[in-house]
């Protein structure tokens, strides 16, 4: 257990990097950690989900302007309705259920950063809300590009997985 | 079974707001504080990494436009080594750099050389942040510059190590600037639709012509006078309108850019 979770936080670590940093060098932020979080918590353990929404949340935090906590918390708050759809409603592993959760998450997340952002302007001019439409759709198109790669990748060394893109 | 993912989740929230309420309480922000020293090294090479990968992608992206440009610049050099001569003499002449350095000294102008180690990623794409933060001095109001004493952006947050700056080509950002030959040309920078800059409230009867050099005004505490913001491209009048407006271009880009200078007064 403890070489997974080693394992884990060294792919959230690459993770990190990569899209705070490295991606961000020409491409304005993009989150990254929500598809993951979907994959992690619809096709491994638990546990694993748990540390990817909170090394997730934390990494952002200390480079965040928010006040410390905001996307731990936002993130937790994403893993619970994600693990409740996943438990209650999109149960197949198909990458119907995958494309939706993620869609989820993310809407999720850009409406708690919102109401966040709108709540500090109230109290701090240095917070303005700015949300560019087209790096929403930017985001979305990415996180489903990183969906499909990871599905099909999952989906050729197992064979549990569904290709379900519309009900039958 | 609903129950109990209830319960567990409602246990899982609670130690969530209790990791958070010892960070504010002052428990974990050395934690904070020294991953964020920790994670400063290898976030600083990776947007290194990644501006190289980027520049490699912007020779086949620009090739069409390659030649022509090449044209243009080779007209433009005959003009400019000519004026490089005429430069150098009057540099030799007056000891301009003698005297700037001390005048430089004189203000008591100082400067912190910071890295870019991120765009930021509170949703706005007009925001950087640098690898260093107040325990350097710096304060939110700072301006930062790059080649040539460039202003290109104001601090808008202070963390320990951090700092997250707010990109003058931002619609919200603001910044007290004055012309450089008449200096009572005082008006205010902004953000252009997140491209270029429009110097406003520039009073009708105050000349101002095309290529004129703008700088900082220095009416703001933290930012000195005399900082380069860029040039006057075209201007904007209207005879109902009180004030007149300016664009300004700035020779460089912050995509160009990986290491900047912030301003301490």
């Amino acid at each position: 257990m403890f070489k997974k979770i080693f394992i884990n936080i060294i792919l959230i670590l690459i993770v990190y990097f990569f899209c705070v940093s490295f991606l961000s060098s020409f491409w304005p932020f993009t989150n990254l950690f929500l598809p993951l979080l979907v994959f992690v918590l619809m096709f491994f353990e638990n546990r694993l989900a748990i540390l990817w929404s909170c090394g997730a949340g934390f990494l952002l935090d200390v480079i965040s302007p928010l006040p410390f906590g905001s996307y731990l918390l936002f993130f937790c708050l994403i893993y619970l309705i994600l693990k409740y759809l996943n438990q209650n409603f999109f149960t197949n592993q198909s990458l119907n259920t995958f494309f939706v959760l993620t869609l989820v998450g993310n809407t999720f997340l850009l409406f708690f950063l919102f109401l966040e952002k709108n709540i500090l302007a109230l109290f701090d001019n240095n917070f303005f809300i700015v949300f560019y439409f087209w790096q929403i759709a930017m985001q979305l198109v990415l996180n489903f590009l990183v969906c499909i790669i990871l599905f099909f990748t999952l989906r050729f060394f197992t064979n549990r997985l569904r290709l379900d893109l519309l009900p039958r | 079974m609903a129950q109990k993912f209830y319960k567990k989740s409602f246990f899982f929230l609670v130690v969530i707001f209790f990791f958070i309420l010892l960070y504010y309480i002052g428990l974990f922000k050395p934690l904070r504080t020294t991953t964020g020293q920790i994670l400063k090294h290898p976030l600083s090479w990776s947007y290194s990494v990644g501006r190289r990968v980027s520049s490699f992608f912007d020779i086949f992206k620009n090739n069409s436009s390659l030649i022509k440009n090449n044209q243009a610049l080779s007209d433009k050099l005959v003009i400019l080594e000519q004026e490089n001569i005429d430069l150098k003499k009057i540099i030799e002449q007056k000891y301009v750099s003698d005297e700037e350095l001390a005048y430089l000294s004189q203000q008591n102008i100082k400067a912190v050389t910071a890295k870019i180690i991120s765009r930021g990623i509170s949703g706005n794409i007009n925001t950087i942040i640098i690898n260093r933060g107040q325990a350097d001095g710096l304060q939110a109001g700072m301006v930062i510059t790059a080649k040539n004493g460039l202003v290109l952006g104001k601090i808008i947050k202070v963390e320990d190590k951090l700092a997250h700056v707010l990109l003058l080509t931002d619609s919200n950002s603001r910044l007290s600037a004055a012309s450089n030959s008449d200096k009572t040309l005082v008006g205010i920078i902004r953000g252009n639709f997140d491209l270029s800059l429009k110097l406003e409230y520039i009073l009708r009867d105050k000349n101002i012509a095309v290529n004129d050099l703008i700088i900082t005004s220095g009416q703001e505490e933290l930012v000195p006078s005399g900082l380069i913001i860029g040039t006057v491209d075209e201007i904007f009048e209207d005879s109902r309108e009180l004030f007149k407006t300016a664009r300004i271009v700035q020779p460089e880009t912050i995509s160009n850019i990986d290491i900047v200078n912030v301003i301490v007064p």
